[in-house]
């Protein structure tokens, strides 16, 4: 549910985790919660939109899902899924394929109406329409749902998989079993919209949207200021704060800046602290203490094109699975990554720990075994290694460091790899494309904490089947993983299933090698002294509703020059 | 004079057309697939192609930009794929902002620098001279982003005085900084020229005859050196306000002042096509019109121009 690449552009924000890390404070919660007040915010860019049928970065879910709500929702700072508008958890029939909903009674938009089926069909027929031209059309995540296909094909105007038995009770079937839709369902794209709002705002419903959720959107001004008063239409638990003003087009160092001087609450809550600001403020004794640390559930790693020489060398990709020092990439990244040797991230249950079964040292690397590897393959000091290019995603200060680290590795092992970063609309373009990149840098970060959302996406022969735009940038393709990685995704056992998924790990690690996975990453945010119950979320951007803040709102106009909580 | 200006008018049209042709192709060359950055990174391969249908980018070019043309001619700018909103008023809410900042970078600029010009030019090679010389190799030396992040330091945390960045409604303390940055750079710049402007102009004949004639440092400074060395700063204003209110992209990301500048930035990093092509379209309005009104100028500041 996060964006991926987080090497890359930096508004789609970065996950986070709710197990803590490297023991460090995984919230700011100290005293007795309290109502009311003004919490401010940064976001470095403008919203895209407020339209969960569209919005696909963590700023516009930042902001989103303070304002929407699905049937689903995750029990507290957990990845554990509890009913949010349903009335209780789904009944399930007993092929997985078909899903029965009750409805709360009592939840209302934020312009009074009440919340009923016909409303999740009509959003979610909206959000899948082509004419909508949101990230969930074609296919993806929605499209095992009945009755879909024809929707976005043109031949049918409704999804006859999306049944309204009654004004509460909605039913659901799929074409196939699928264990990650109920996680699909949590996604933003499942949130609930009201008719009569899209008719009255037109094309401009992402700027004046109507939900069910906690808070309601008061003002935005375009590039300027988004502000959230409470809705006191909202269901559920009212949350602490009466107001949240978000100030945009604040860069990290204004933004942080103006933290450390009493003008602001949170800088930029869905982006990771940037590494200047976090060596800043680790150092800071007034500070340290309150970067809170949570593991990201997501994957670093290098992608060799299996159809590009001389990756199509099975024996070439396991010596490149011998070679990079993944501490020093750890490093890089000021000790905020673990390394990691799978294609699972470290808070999944998926995730094996210690998982190495390359027999690699702890830096991740076994040169002797990567050169007797590239001798195995026919290079030698006859017939050199063909120098490669490193393509990868110029993002920020870290990237160039990261991929000359690699670029040292390589050169132990007589190795000339260039570097070529691009900026990453191109990045995207050319590793998209087959048999266009032999090697990249890349990494992959949750749409939901599933398994499957390591694999489907990136890994399967479907997704290497394609002529642009692909995510499985190895142009991997195994039909027999595929065929472990289709059991476990309707597989209802759940010990059953991880024991497939970890089975299809070692397919991709230890015998096929398309990757050198690297490193997981550890997220890190601050907040202002005031700003007391701030906790970061496993799945979502950002979550207001366990926030309260003490003392007076931060003023925008000069402060005392105080640089210490 | 009139058929002058209708004539520039028509250029103007043909110089817009251009520039839109070139934006649209440049667009298009650049790598990347907007429908891709629309959709989400994450979003599948067949969304993506959805997307591409329903933005009208599968369709050839030159359909896409007569497209484009036709519904410019109705002053359809189009719709922001970025912003999700129509791309003219997306321009002109944003539009005011830099105005403000703009001709305040502007005002700076001629405070700080035309004093300094003179006062060099009138007294060269001395202390005054020498130390406004200094001044101004650094403030042109500076890269902006820099200087404004200086500044934000020391008057927003070393002294307090002013407020971090932002925009604050366009409140003078808000726009106090930026627009110090933006003219600072300038400032120096139009001090060198006048400077340079001043010490031909004081070298020349009907000069030397005021001096001849005994008048005042003061009468023959004020009155025959500075207005004949006013065209050359007229035309570098006349382009700076035409480039500024097209936008100061680093000033109003340094100080989050949302200005089109930054706007346009964004648009590009997204692939934003329809915002682009405004930006940049808009952008040549500006600079192509402030280019008209200079050229114009000179026919006041300088009796001997005479345009037919």
């Amino acid at each position: 549910m996060k964006r991926r690449f987080s090497l890359a552009i930096a508004s789609l924000g970065v996950g986070t985790m709710l197990l803590s890390a490297c023991g460090n404070a995984a919230t700011t919660t100290e005293g007795q919660p309290v109502s009311g007040g003004t919490l401010t915010l940064s976001f470095k860019d403008d919203l895209k939109t407020l339209d969960p049928a569209i919005g696909y970065d963590t700023d516009s879910w930042s902001i989103s899902r303070a304002i929407y709500n699905g049937l689903l929702a995750y029990k507290g700072f957990t990845t554990q899924l509890e009913p949010d508008i349903a009335a209780a958890m789904p009944v399930i029939s007993p092929d997985g394929k078909t899903y029965t909903f009750k409805l709360r009674k009592d939840v209302k938009f934020s312009n009074g109406r009440g919340v009923t089926a016909d409303d999740f069909k009509y959003s979610w027929e909206r959000m899948l329409d082509p004419k909508t031209a949101g990230p969930m059309t074609g296919g993806s995540f929605w499209g095992s749902v009945h009755g879909a296909q024809e929707l976005f094909d043109g031949t049918a105007t409704h999804i006859s998989g999306i049944k309204v038995v009654d004004p509460y009770t909605l039913e659901i079937d799929l074409d196939n079993p699928n264990q990650s839709f109920l996680n699909i369902l949590a996604m933003p794209f499942g949130f609930v919209i009201p008719k009569e709002a899209v008719a009255a705002a037109g094309e401009d419903y992402a700027h004046k949207p109507i939900g069910t959720g906690p808070f309601v959107l008061d003002k935005w001004t375009p590039g300027q200021l988004i502000v959230l008063k409470k809705n006191k239409n909202y269901f559920g638990t009212k949350p602490y704060l009466d107001e949240v003003d978000a100030q945009i087009g604040l860069t990290p160092e204004v933004g942080y800046l103006r933290m450390q001087n009493n003008q602001l609450d949170i800088p930029q809550p869905d982006l990771t602290i940037p590494s200047a600001q976090y060596i800043s403020l680790s150092s800071n004794p007034n500070w340290k203490n309150r970067i809170l640390r949570n593991p990201n559930v997501d994957i670093y790693f290098l992608a060799m094109n299996v159809n590009m020489k001389p990756f199509d060398n099975k024996l070439v990709r396991q010596a490149f699975n011998n070679v990079v020092n993944k501490a020093n990439l750890v490093k890089i990244l000021n000790g905020r990554a673990v390394i990691n040797n799978g294609i699972q991230a470290p808070p999944m249950p998926s995730y094996v720990q210690n998982y190495n079964p390359l027999g690699l040292d702890a830096s991740g690397q076994n040169l002797q075994k990567a050169k007797d590897l590239l001798k195995q393959a026919g290079y030698d000091a006859s017939h050199p290694f063909p120098a490669q290019e490193l393509v990868y995603p110029k993002a920020n200060a870290d990237s160039d460091r990261l991929a000359a680290s690699v670029q040292q590795d390589f050169q132990q092992v007589g190795i000339t790899v260039n570097l070529k970063g691009l900026a990453f609309n191109a990045f995207l373009d050319i590793t998209g494309k087959p048999n266009t990149t032999a090697l990249s840098y890349n990494g992959w970060i949750q749409d939901f904490p599933d398994p499957s959302d390591f694999i489907d996406p990136i890994l399967t022969c479907a997704a290497a089947n394609v002529t642009a735009n692909g995510a499985n940038i190895a142009f991997y393709c195994n039909k027999d993983a595929d065929k472990l990685a289709d059991q476990a995704r309707g597989d209802t056992n759940s010990a059953e299933r991880l024991k497939l998924y970890q089975q299809y790990q070692d397919i991709v690690v230890s015998k096929d090698f398309p990757w050198v996975p690297l490193y997981s990453t550890v997220e890190t945010n601050v907040a202002a002294p005031r700003v007391h119950g701030y906790q970061l979320h496993p799945v979502w951007p950002l979550v207001l509703t366990s926030i309260w803040v003490t003392g007076s709102a931060p003023s925008l106009a000069p402060a005392s020059p105080s640089a210490s909580p | 004079m009139t058929a002058y200006i209708i004539r520039r008018l028509l250029w103007m049209v043909l110089v817009l057309f251009g520039v839109s042709a070139i934006t649209f192709v440049i667009a298009f060359l650049v790598p990347g697939d907007p429908a891709r950055l629309y959709a989400g990174t994450n979003a599948s391969p067949a969304a993506i192609k959805i997307i591409h249908h329903q933005l009208g980018l599968d369709r050839p070019l030159w359909t896409q930009f007569g497209d484009y043309m036709w519904r410019l001619l109705h002053l359809d700018f189009g719709f922001s794929y970025r912003y999700q909103t129509p791309v003219l008023p997306a321009i002109l809410q944003r539009f005011p902002a830099t105005a403000e900042l703009a001709l305040a970078g502007v005002f700076f600029e001629l405070i700080i620098g035309l004093p300094i010009g003179i006062l060099s030019a009138i007294r060269p090679g001395s202390f005054w001279d020498r130390a406004t010389m200094v001044f101004t190799f650094v403030a042109l030396a500076a890269p902006p982003f820099w200087l404004g992040l200086l500044l934000l330091f020391l008057f927003g945390v070393v002294l307090p005085v002013l407020p971090i960045g932002g925009y604050g409604g366009g409140a003078p303390q808000y726009l106090l900084l930026p627009a110090l940055t933006l003219g600072l750079g300038g400032a120096a710049y139009y001090a060198r020229l006048l400077r340079a402007s001043l010490l031909d102009i004081l070298k020349s004949d009907y000069v030397r005859t005021a001096w001849a004639k005994g008048l005042a440092e003061r009468r023959v400074v004020l009155r025959h050196a500075i207005p004949n060395s006013l065209t050359v700063i007229v035309s570098q204003l006349g382009m700076d306000l035409g480039y500024f209110l097209a936008g100061v992209v680093v000033i109003e990301t340094v100080f989050a002042w949302p200005g089109i500048g930054k706007q346009a930035v964004d648009a590009i990093f997204t692939l934003d096509i329809p915002l682009v092509m405004g930006t940049v379209l808009f952008g040549a309005l500006l600079i192509v019109t402030a280019n008209v009104i200079v050229d114009i100028s000179y026919t006041f500041l300088d009796p001997r121009v005479r345009y037919s």
